[in-house]
Parts: structure tokens; sequence; C-alpha cells
């Protein structure tokens, strides 16, 4: 699954640790996320959407 | 930063722990067969027991820092997955182990091959859970 997230921060200017500690999951998680190494759970993706202000499908993307 | 930080944590538990003792041996020591010299000895027993919670509890601090305690952060599937490959390395070193106990049997005691097979399978989890986080996450 591919994910916008390490985009998304950008385009806040946040850190890992800032958006870790704004969706409560630590920053390794942030960073594994971010390489697409772990998919989120459902919960934690919504919160994901809920912080960057755009849908679930806005971030997360299958692979073909 | 924060492992270090951590780290730290757990040796000044330690510190502590070990100054306490060298304290109350000194005590003890100096005592000897007064009528207060059962306390140190029980001091000193108490402190052995405590100084695990205390470690427990620095790890317990550090993880609410760290937010590693969450339910959706990736430690908890670090966790299950070093959980799984160590039930499977369980298997096959307990064989293992059982079939050197019927070769060397006479020589090993069945508690210290049990304590060997123990320490092996506890260490083999934090390998795992090491080596598995440094994938996932670095």
């Amino acid at each position: 699954m591919k994910n916008r997230v390490a985009e998304l921060r950008s385009s806040k200017n946040l850190s890992q640790e800032e958006l870790a500690q704004a969706v409560g999951i630590s920053r390794q998680s942030v960073i594994a996320i971010e390489k697409g190494r772990f998919n989120p759970s459902l919960p934690l993706g919504l919160r994901l959407g809920k912080f960057f202000e755009v849908s679930v499908e806005d971030i997360f993307e299958l692979d073909d | 930063m924060k492992s270090s930080s951590l780290a730290l944590k757990y040796l000044a538990v330690i510190a502590v722990a070990l100054a306490l003792i060298a304290v109350l041996a000194a005590w003890s020591a100096a005592v000897q067969d007064g009528p207060w010299n059962a306390v140190p000895r029980v001091l000193m027993v108490c402190v052995v027991i405590f100084t695990g919670p205390a470690v427990m509890v620095a790890k317990k601090q550090n993880a609410m820092m760290v937010r590693s305690d969450s339910a959706e952060g990736i430690e908890r599937e670090v966790a299950l997955r070093a959980s799984s490959a160590v039930f499977y390395d369980a298997l096959v070193l307990i064989t293992a182990f059982g079939a050197s106990f019927l070769i060397f049997g006479d020589y090993a005691h069945p508690a210290f091959m049990t304590i060997v097979l123990l320490v092996t399978l506890i260490v083999m989890y934090f390998i795992r859970h090491a080596i598995i986080l440094k994938k996932l996450a670095q």
C-alpha cells in the first residue's frame, strides 16, 4: 500500500516526532508508515486523515 | 536520544540498588551478631525484590513518553512478529535440547538444561525484536 504521509507532513512543516505526538503513536511508527513498511490500523488511518484534513483515500492507495 | 535516556534510567535504578545493597552489606558486617543483624539482610532482600518492578516502572514511563505503548503503533506489530518467530524457534530448540539431553543426560542436570533453554529463548526474542524493528522502522 502506498501513502502520502511524508508528503502531507512536509507540506505542514512538521517533524516526524510532531506528527507522532499529534496522532498518538511513536516516531518509529511514523517512519515505518512513511516508508510503506507498516500499514496503520483503520482508526489510525482515520486519525491521520482528520489531522491532515483529507480523506483516508487521499492518503492511502492500494498498489496496482 | 530517548533510548539513551531509557538506558540511563535503567542504569540509575540499578546503581541506586547496588549502592543500597553495599550500604546494607556494610551495616550487616558492622552489626554482626547484634540484635539488629537480621534487619540489613531483610532490607537487602527487599532491595533485590523491588529493583525488578522499579526497572519495569522506568520502562513503562518511557513507553508512555515515546507513545510506544500505543495499541496502533509499530511496537505491537513488532512484538507480535517476534513472538511468532520465537514460537517456531522454541519448537526447534526444545527438540534439539531434548535430543542433546538424551545424549548428554549423564553430564547435564535437567534443571540446568531448562534454564539454558529459557535464557536462550529470551535472548532470541530480544534479537528477533531488534532485527524486526530495524527492518521496519529504520
